[in-house]
């Protein structure tokens, strides 16, 4: 059984006293109304300044070696991610069709042929650790070399899946370097939007929008509305014969408000039935 | 602006001298009420809060950890009064479960617990034995007092690490099985820090470091201090292995008030 450690109080002072452990230890604490020759078993015991400090000093120390590993953590995944993550991808069709997939730092994460040509011309090709200019040009010469590409030939590439902005950016780097490597070759390099974005052009189609037709003010006798006909200000009945001049067999009426009795839609007698 | 330089003067005086740390105390035990009230949110009852007593403590912490730099004296030991209150409240809510006897009975708000348990203590031997370890003790500080070495000092002196506390009790450990060495340390009044360090294996520098600690503790060994001697019981056989005194060891930091 653990023996429990019993204080002597060795001094009294206002505020604290001395204390001595059965260890032979020697502290200060709280004066809870102690005097001197008291045993007690528990205590207040006093926090040295210089102790604080010093615990102060490790606790920031771990904290920062902590906010130091964090951070190279973050760091690392983001390298990692800037360096090896497929970020975009570039299609070379010379005619053998090629695609590398890039990533943020512009280093080739993978490469692989888009048809049979392709295929072939990037096997047994290392393009670990090469950046895309350099995959390029070197794909360009086994192009030439394998004579895939001759003078007079051409060089599609299309960039994709990354931000519009790096699709710009790689196309047009991209073509600078390839023009400038092949240089001594008539061969032109030609920038093509990726045919996946291309859209399929509808048909425009007329679209017919009625107009509804206004209400008539009720008119009180027939010569009124001879006057309103003929009159500039009714273009609540000549605006339906413009929008929909393919009503040929129409009754000369708008059909809105239509009573099916070929009438101008004017619920009033107008003389038409007698 | 006098006012505030006056009292960084008795601050950094106190630091030094325990008697003008005490009158600095007892000159701002105002300070130190109103602040505690502050907390509990009702003027402090002294000798029944223990939070008085904290707050006591947390303004000697504020005299010895004070310098120039941290601002105005007064605000910096009001904060490190209030620190030190949080941390006791917390601390003592983990025995929120426990019932105090301090509190007053069912039924008899007038009454409290402690006043209905039967006193077993033999008042007068109690008394009789207060009295006898008051008096060893006065022996025991005159003893030290003629090396210069005040219970203070001693408090102060005294290693905080477990790892150094082990040495020096390697030192004491030592020291008695070669009474020579103890008789020399009377005679002489210093502390023969070369044979010790060559008969304990304890470093020189060490021994140095906490010098007034040893002298107190090789003291209480020499003849006359029984009493002291029998509270050292875990030091009392010089053969007792080190490993089964480390496991003794238990530093209850925080607790309350249990006196004799």
């Amino acid at each position: 059984m653990e023996e429990r450690t019993t204080y002597l109080v060795m001094e009294a002072h206002a505020a604290y006293v001395i204390l001595m452990d059965n260890e032979g230890r020697f502290l200060k604490a709280a004066n809870c109304g102690y005097e001197r020759g008291d045993r007690i078993d528990d205590a207040i015991l006093l926090r040295y300044p210089s102790d604080m400090r010093g615990r102060r000093r490790r606790i920031l120390r771990i904290a920062a070696g902590m906010a130091a590993c964090i951070a190279l953590m973050v760091l690392g995944a983001w390298q990692y991610r800037y360096i090896f993550v497929p970020y975009g991808t570039i299609r070379m069709e010379i005619n053998p069709g090629v695609e590398m997939e890039i990533s943020r730092s512009g280093r080739v994460v993978d490469l692989s042929g888009t048809n049979t040509d392709g295929e072939k011309l990037v096997e047994g090709y290392n393009y670990s650790g090469k950046d895309r200019y350099e995959v390029a040009d070197d794909l360009a010469d086994l192009a030439v070399e394998r004579e895939f590409l001759k003078e007079g030939g051409q060089i599609t590439l299309t960039a994709g899946n990354g931000s519009a902005q790096w699709m710009e950016d790689t196309e047009q780097g991209m073509r600078n370097e390839l023009e400038e490597h092949l240089k001594d070759y008539d061969i032109h390099i030609v920038i093509s939007t990726d045919p996946e974005e291309e859209m399929i052009q509808e048909e425009t189609e007329s679209v017919t929008i009625p107009v509804p037709q206004q209400e008539q003010p009720v008119q009180e006798d027939a010569g009124n509305v001879q006057d309103a006909q003929t009159t500039p200000a009714a273009p609540a009945a000549e605006t339906p014969q413009t929008v929909q001049p393919q009503m040929s067999d129409d009754d000369g009426d708008s059909e809105y408000g239509d009573d099916d009795d070929g009438d101008d839609g004017d619920d009033g007698d107008d003389g038409e039935d007698d | 602006m006098k006012e505030g330089h006056e009292i960084i003067e008795k601050v950094y005086a106190a630091k030094e001298d325990p008697d003008a740390a005490d009158g600095l105390i007892r000159q701002y035990m105002g300070f130190i009420r109103a602040e505690t009230a502050k907390f509990l949110n009702r003027p402090p009852a002294e000798g029944r809060d223990e939070e008085f007593s904290v707050a006591m403590l947390a303004f000697y912490e504020s005299i010895l950890g004070y310098e120039k730099g941290k601002g105005a004296f007064l605000s910096y030991s009001a904060r490190g009064i209030r620190n030190r209150l949080i941390d006791h409240y917390r601390r003592e809510k983990r025995h929120a479960h426990l019932s105090s006897l301090h509190e007053p009975v069912e039924n008899d708000a007038e009454t409290l617990k402690i006043d209905l348990l039967e006193d077993t203590r033999n008042e007068i031997q109690t008394l009789h034995d207060r009295s006898a370890v008051r008096e060893e003790i006065d022996e025991f500080e005159k003893k030290l007092l003629e090396f210069g070495i005040s219970f203070s000092d001693v408090a102060d002196n005294c290693p905080r690490q477990d790892r150094t506390l082990a040495a020096c009790q390697r030192v004491l450990a030592a020291a008695r099985k070669e009474p020579a060495l103890l008789e020399e340390l009377l005679e002489t009044g210093k502390l023969p820090l070369a044979e010790l360090a060559r008969i304990s294996g304890v470093e020189r520098k060490t021994m140095e470091r906490h010098r007034k600690y040893l002298v107190a503790v090789l003291l209480a060994f020499t003849n006359g201090y029984e009493i002291i001697r029998g509270h050292l019981y875990h030091l009392a056989s010089p053969d007792r292995p080190e490993g089964e005194r480390d496991s003794r060891r238990a530093e209850p930091e925080y607790g309350g008030k249990n006196g004799a």
